[in-house]
């Protein structure tokens, strides 16, 4: 199961980004990090699988969406992943075991970090209207619930 | 950690940021100008359908959100009815004027056209689009582009099969344009990518609303005489050297599809 809609969630959510790319209405072309959410699913088992997934994912949607700077999303992504592990690793409030709330952290880390990027090369985002908010949080809910489905269930005898 | 949370260890992490950085910096050096062309090309279909798509949804909703305005814009049409018909007598006259008039916006070369479709609209770089032809269909940078004899805007970068357009409502886009019959001139700007606005009109110059607006064809790849629009409310200060005017054109910059590009 896990395999079968890992498959779909890469070869699929490039082309739903383009598709909205198209579109006129901006918050709608804004949701590229559905992408980085998606394979966040494999990082979870296979880490190095899933760096590299993020890397060519967001290249090659910002390749084919004629972006003229190519590498952004995956430094925002990595950029925020670096940030949520410093958080975690030195914080002695937020738990390790949840997974749920690093993934959250990535996520809206990588939106203000694409934010911040696109505004500083001159480019626009429309990343904080409020319209991409809600639809970038739906996401996120979407995803960490399809995470937790996936989720094998934990012995609570094992030691 | 590895198989029970999403962080990633500092070596994975490092590696990532140096390996996106390279991304960019080959980006800036252009490595990945085959592979654009390429997606662009397998992918054009689905660009230009999903324009199309969203184009027609775009008209759907403002449709359906206009509706409760229809009507006080019906009552408002017919008062405005009843004056076209009478200021409709008095342009007949001026009919043989205006002739000699329009002769101004004959064009001053004879021009090729080349049809082509939009197929994307960059949302990161506002007034920008990508259309669906490039340099194997002999279109080169500093080409114009026009809808109806309108300017519409300029090639910005050609690749084989596709080429970048920033259109007259961007805000880098500059246009110098000119009054018809009079010898006001003026600079035709983008405002936040959906309006135009004329500035730089000298205070002593007269400037109307309503007055049609055509390119100089004077320091800029635009030819003379392409109609540029009509000038809107005029904005003037006594403390300023000089005045601006919204401008207002009959071509739809945020529903463009099918467009022409002028070679000289």
């Amino acid at each position: 199961m896990t395999t079968i809609l890992t498959i779909i969630l890469v070869l699929l959510v490039p082309f739903v980004e383009l598709f909205f790319a198209g579109a006129r209405i901006a918050s709608l072309s804004e949701i590229r990090l559905i992408y980085l959410i998606g394979l966040m699913l494999i990082l979870v088992k296979h880490p190095r699988s899933g760096m590299l997934l993020v890397i060519a994912g967001t290249l090659f949607v910002e390749l084919a969406a004629f972006r003229p700077v190519a590498g952004l999303d995956a430094v925002a992504f990595f950029i925020a992943a670096g940030i949520t592990a410093v958080l975690f690793r030195f914080s002695s409030f937020l738990p390790r075991e949840n997974t749920y709330l690093q993934a959250a952290l990535i996520f809206s880390l990588s939106l203000i970090m694409r934010h911040v990027f696109l505004i500083t090369s001159g480019q626009q985002s429309y990343q904080l209207e409020p319209v991409s908010l809600v639809t970038n949080g739906a996401i996120l809910i979407l995803a960490l619930f399809i995470h937790g489905r996936l989720k094998k269930p934990e012995n609570a005898f094992k030691n | 950690m590895r198989g029970q949370s999403f962080l990633l260890t500092p070596v994975q992490i490092a590696s990532g940021v140096v390996i996106s950085f390279l991304l960019i910096l080959f980006s800036f050096a252009g490595t990945f100008d085959g592979f654009r062309v390429l997606i662009g090309a397998v992918l054009a279909g689905v660009q230009s359908d999903s324009t199309a798509f969203f184009g027609g949804f775009a008209d759907e909703l403002d449709f359906l959100s206009s509706l409760s305005s229809l009507r006080d814009e019906r009552d408002q049409l017919i008062e405005e009815n009843l004056a076209l018909e009478s200021e409709n007598a008095t342009l007949k006259t001026q009919l043989d004027d205006l002739r000699s008039v329009t002769k101004e916006l004959q064009f001053d070369l004879p021009f090729e056209l080349i049809p082509v479709r939009v197929r994307f609209y960059d949302q990161a770089r506002m007034g920008e689009v990508i259309i669906n032809k490039g340099s194997d269909s002999n279109i080169a940078v500093s080409d114009v582009v026009i809808v109806d004899n309108f300017a519409v805007g300029e090639v910005i970068s050609v690749e084989p099969r596709s080429a970048r357009v920033r259109l007259l409502t961007s805000p880098e886009s500059a246009v110098p344009v000119k009054v018809i019959g009079t010898e006001t001139k003026g600079l035709l700007r983008g405002e936040f990518g959906t309006g135009l606005i004329l500035t730089e009109v000298l205070n002593e110059r007269t400037l109307e609303k309503g007055e049609q607006l055509i390119t100089t064809g004077i320091n800029t790849s635009f030819p003379f005489g392409l109609n540029a629009g009509t000038a809107g409310d005029v904005i003037s200060l006594e403390s300023e050297l000089t005045k601006r005017a919204r401008v207002i054109s009959p071509v739809e910059f945020n529903n463009l599809q099918r467009l022409f590009v002028l070679k000289q």
